[in-house]
């Protein structure tokens, strides 16, 4: 489904941070990034979610470019930082409801409070504005989800929590995903396979 | 065990202008106690906004004009009031910060790490202690690896000879070598008879690396207990047993928030009748 073909990135200063990376998702298949930092792995995240464009080579969707999709884009990417993430002017309904019709159902499951969807960003804690952020880009017209770190800074609890509720919805909806994180024992968990950075990145 | 430092009843809150007329107070910790022994490694850790940076912050004293601390210190035994506690800071208590931008990108690294208190031949030792060349020294920040970064940070803290050491978040975007390396350090500085304050959410990590582990949960201290109770499978307290339980390597398991909830309501402020 996702076809990643000889991808090279480099920043301002020249050196290249990409090179030649190429692998593929199929559809529902759930792959974790896994990799120390410096190597990438965000920056590959962007490009495939259309936020960057790459130096060379090509990403496809069921074999066509990203921005040949037009409105809703169904490869989505969540950011470990759920605070830069969502409009800071906007009510968190608006940011919710905004991405998709969610059933109340869904909310519950994820712990969100009804009572939050009436406040603005900034009232709420890094973990509670990141279940918003990660339920948002769960509509079921998402093909691939990505998500870069999302639990990285919350605790555990909140951490099982919230990975429970996203496999249910991606079975539900066949979506895939690829996972980037440092945390190999949640990869395990979540994931059916393993990509390590370094092996797809002969750089650096 | 000596004791090194002993904090009891600090609460931290913050004066904030709701409009132009009135202000408001919310509570950053209420009411904390806690107490850190010669070679220990202490782990402090919770969710994000419980309360875990703040303390570090009281500690070090590096809190914003607006906040409002109470309560009292001992260092060694011995009552510290404010104006004392404030030479402690830098000499005797010590801050391993959480990244690289706490270094000046302007100095070279050799002077940012003896300031203008120390020598640069004990800058030397140090940094060979730290398994870091010579010519490292004379670099500027943006020119060490995140190792290297790191390792400098750990000798900032390191020259000043403190015997209390807070370690702020010091692993988060490592590969798992370096935070090894950097656990190991620490490690040896609480081997030398110092104490370590391990700021950190990740609570594998203060499993494999702490002494003791203090649980925090909405400014509060709830649990305090030895980290070797954690793989032991003895945890008292219902909520530190469902951090431990909801680990992906353990059972992954996700709760409710209504058991969460009850977790803490049963298990309540276990650590105060033990300490």
């Amino acid at each position: 489904m996702l076809e990643v073909s000889n991808l090279e990135f480099s920043y301002d200063d020249g050196s290249p941070i990409l090179k030649d990376i190429s692998f593929s998702i199929s559809k529902g298949e759930r792959v974790a990034l896994l990799g120390p930092s410096g190597y990438g792995k965000s920056t590959l995240g962007k490009i495939i979610a259309g936020h960057m464009n790459p130096d060379k080579g090509t990403v496809l969707l069921n074999n066509q470019k990203l921005s040949k999709y037009k409105g809703y884009k169904p490869i989505q990417l969540i950011y470990q930082h759920a605070e830069k993430a969502l409009n800071n002017r906007w009510k968190i309904k608006d940011s919710l409801y905004e991405a998709w019709d969610i059933p109340v159902e869904l909310l519950e499951r994820m712990g969100i409070n009804q009572s939050w969807l009436d406040r603005w960003p900034n009232e709420l804690s890094g973990g509670q504005l990141q279940r918003i952020s990660v339920l948002r880009a769960l509509s079921p017209k998402t093909q691939l989800l990505i998500a870069d770190e999302i639990t990285a800074s919350l605790d555990t609890i909140t951490q099982a929590q919230l990975w429970n509720v996203v496999g249910d919805v991606l079975d539900t909806n066949n979506t895939s995903l690829l996972m980037i994180t440092h945390n190999e024992s949640l990869a395990k968990r979540i994931c059916s396979r393993i990509i390590q950075i370094e092996s797809l990145c002969t750089c650096t | 065990m000596g004791e090194l430092l002993r904090i009891e009843h600090l609460s931290v809150t913050f004066s904030m202008y709701r409009d132009i007329f009135s202000r408001v107070e919310s509570k950053g910790i209420e009411d904390l106690s806690i107490s850190l022994y010669s070679g220990e490694i202490l782990a402090i850790v919770g969710a994000s906004g419980s309360g875990k940076s703040l303390l570090a912050h009281a500690i070090m004293d590096l809190l914003p004009y607006n906040a409002i601390v109470r309560g009292d210190f001992y260092y060694q035994g011995e009552y510290v009031d404010g104006r004392r506690l404030e030479r402690l800071r830098g000499t005797e208590l010590s801050l391993i910060p959480q990244s690289i931008t706490y270094l000046d990108p302007t100095m070279k690294v050799g002077k940012q790490v003896i300031q203008e208190q120390f020598e640069m031949d004990q800058c030397k030792s140090i940094f060979a202690k730290l398994d870091l060349a010579e010519h490292v020294i004379s670099l500027y920040p943006f020119q060490l690896s995140g190792g290297m970064a790191r390792r400098v940070l750990v000798s900032t803290a390191l020259i000043s000879n403190a015997s209390v050491i807070v370690a702020d978040e010091p692993t988060p975007g490592m590969s798992v070598t370096d935070a090894v390396e950097t656990l190991q350090m620490l490690r040896q500085i609480a081997n030398e008879g110092k104490g370590c304050i391990l700021i950190t959410h990740d609570l594998d990590l203060a499993i494999e690396v702490a002494d003791r582990v203090a649980v925090m949960y909405d400014g509060r201290i709830i649990d305090i207990v030895p980290a070797s109770n954690f793989k032991r499978g003895v945890l008292t307290h219902p909520y530190t047993n469902a951090l431990y339980r909801a680990l992906p390597q353990n059972d992954f398991k996700s709760y409710t928030a209504d058991e969460v909830e009850s977790f803490l309501r049963k298990g309540g402020n276990q650590h105060v009748g033990s300490e």
